[in-house]
């Protein structure tokens, strides 16, 4: 490793470092690497050049180890010591639930690399990408080998070991984001009717989940199209100008020892893809899109996952822990106010705690939830235990959905009982309306809908989950809407003691609304 | 060169301010950040209208024939498959 330069020290909030800008630097725990990021690009102005330790790491950071910082490409190690975290004698662990070890991705999402994985689930995810493949071109889009999948077969005819996933993409024969939205739904359909599990990340990719040995590896579809002149590959890439003769007609590149379906001239699409240094193995390697092709793939295809960013890693991560599992007292209440033969679908169930316990009640229940690590963990515990309950993740910003589950409920030979807890105040403004239009469709022959919310009374007060959005609405505006769209509020109740949470007393509201017509 | 320009900045802007092209300049910046706020609305109507025609030509359509069990199996299947 040579010497220890000391151009770079290590403390509880990042790693400062006086490498010059665009140096990539590696940082390993234990002499296990586990995270490499850019000087100048990540890390902070100023004096101190400090990268600050990945959100997603932070919650392994207890305890000691040996963290080494050393340059990439220069061979240069930067610093090289025991450093303490805290007063615990513990060594940092940063592993799986299955002890398995966990790197940052360049998302800065922690992911269990290849290098870590058995010949098992490498097989298993071959075997998925074949298929996936297939199935793509039965379907009839020009499907290939993408992304860091791509790379490391053309690179090393292997996966990258920190790599995680794998990714194809197909080139679309639309020209019209609308008509390259429509064929990315039913080609999820293709992948759900074949038996896989998928979750929707826009309207033009999607991850198609692998069951293997280790719990499951993802492949990302992603859409590429043609608008004006302009080639897209969904998420990041562009190239104007764009000569299809760089993926069709389609070719193979060896992965593992496979033939795999490739784009005619992968080299030519991994330039476009990674820059003219794509050969070079860079693990702190970040997309850097500009902001008129951003601003066409956010305008075009995102926009669905309201406050997403939040509460994907709190349902995949720990935080969910936190959360009680006995029931709320509105669950309580509620189930005191209707028969126990009731239906009740819970709209944003989240960890199953209420929605369980109705269940266990005597409720046929459904939960929804736009996380699917909420809903499958629901889901499982209702199975184990054998309740009425079943869980489907809804996405209440996707005007799909919220049509075809109240169109769904609407048919049902009783109207059900709604349930928003604490769903109101996670919403953006668009999100909250289709709630209310999921309403209006399957309540007008009867059932009610039970709500309880943050009051703009609770907006100043201290939070026990801390402060991530929340829209704090008057109970006057929100009854406003719900008159707006046809309902009618049966009873109103507001003020503290109702959602009562360790020290937090917050001022909610709670409605009952009825749409009958 | 940069101290020939940083000198003849604040000439520079002088005489865009008796000329009035200052003002223009910050109106020009406001049309422009309103127009893009206009173009990224009107790009957010694609993801509606496909959501929409997702839904017409996957239920509707097949919900024509008017018969109330297929009509079920049909947003059924749907909602199974398509989230």
């Amino acid at each position: 490793m040579g010497d220890v330069t000391g151009e770079a020290f290590v403390d509880r909030n990042g790693v400062t470092v006086a490498a010059e800008d665009g140096a990539v630097v590696d940082v390993l725990f234990d002499d296990r690497w586990v995270w490499s990021f850019q000087a100048g690009r990540d890390t902070r102005a100023g004096g101190g050049r400090q990268a600050p330790w990945p959100v997603s790491l932070r919650q392994f950071l207890r305890g000691h180890s040996r963290i080494t910082v050393r340059e990439r490409f220069d061979e240069k190690t930067l610093f090289d010591g025991e450093f303490a975290f805290d007063d615990s004698d513990a060594r940092v662990r940063i592993e799986d639930h299955r002890g398995k070890p966990l790197i940052v991705d360049k998302a800065g999402d922690l992911q269990c690399g290849f290098a870590e994985r058995g010949q098992a689930t490498v097989d298993a995810l071959l075997d998925a990408v074949e298929d996936v493949l297939a199935r793509l071109a039965g379907a009839g889009v020009d499907a290939f080998l993408a992304f860091g999948a791509l790379l490391g077969a053309v690179r090393d005819g292997t996966f990258i070991p920190h790599d995680s996933d794998a990714d194809v993409g197909y080139l679309s024969k639309y020209t019209s984001p609308v008509d390259v939205a429509r064929e990315s739904y039913a080609l999820e359909r293709v992948m759900i009717e074949a038996g896989y599990r998928t979750w929707r990340f826009s309207a033009a990719d999607f991850k198609v989940i692998v069951p293997d040995p280790e719990g499951g590896r993802a492949i990302d579809v992603f859409a590429g199209f043609v608008v004006e002149d302009v080639f897209y590959l969904m998420p990041e890439v562009h190239a104007a100008g764009f000569d299809a003769g760089v993926i069709l007609p389609l070719g193979e590149v060896e992965l593992h020892g496979r033939k795999i379906t490739a784009p005619a001239d992968p080299e030519a699409l991994l330039e476009i893809t990674y820059g003219p240094h794509w050969r070079v193995p860079d693990p702190s390697f970040k997309f850097e899109t500009p902001r008129w092709v951003r601003r066409r793939m956010d305008g075009w295809l995102r926009g669905n996952n309201g406050n997403r960013g939040h509460w994907w890693p709190f349902y995949f991560g720990r935080s969910r822990d936190a959360v009680p599992t006995e029931p709320s007292p509105f669950a309580r209440w509620v189930h005191e106010r209707e028969p126990a033969d009731v239906s009740i679908v819970d709209i944003g169930s989240g960890t199953g705690r209420d929605s369980l316990w109705l269940a266990r009640e005597g409720h046929d229940v459904l939960g929804l939830d736009y996380i699917p690590a909420a809903t499958e963990r629901a889901g499982r515990q209702a199975r184990e235990e054998e309740l009425p309950a079943r869980y489907k993740t809804l996405n209440l910003y996707d005007i799909r959905q919220v049509l075809g589950i109240g169109a769904e409920l609407a048919h049902r030979d009783e109207p059900p009982v709604l349930y928003g807890r604490f769903l109101i105040h996670a919403l953006e403004d668009s999100g909250r309306h289709n709630l209310w239009r999921l309403a209006d469709m399957c309540l007008r022959r009867g059932g009610r809908f039970y709500v309880e919310f943050r009051t703009g009374m609770d907006a100043d007060a201290d939070h026990e989950f801390g402060e991530h959005f929340r829209k704090y609405l008057e109970p006057d505006t929100v009854i406003a809407e719900i008159e707006a769209r046809g309902g009618q509020v049966e009873h109103r109740e507001a003020g503290h003691g109702l959602a009562v949470y360790k020290n937090e007393d917050p001022h909610v509201c709670r409605l009952v609304a009825t749409w009958k017509r | 060169m940069e101290t020939l320009k940083a000198r003849l900045r604040p000439l520079l802007g002088k005489l865009a301010r008796a000329a009035g092209l200052d003002e223009e300049l910050n109106r020009l910046r406001g049309r422009v950040e309103r127009l893009e706020r206009e173009v990224q609305e009107t790009r957010r109507l694609h993801q509606r209208l496909a959501e929409l025609t997702d839904v017409v030509t996957e239920v509707l359509v097949p919900a024509a024939d008017r018969e109330d069990e297929r009509i079920r199996a049909v947003l059924e299947k749907y909602n199974r498959t398509s989230f």
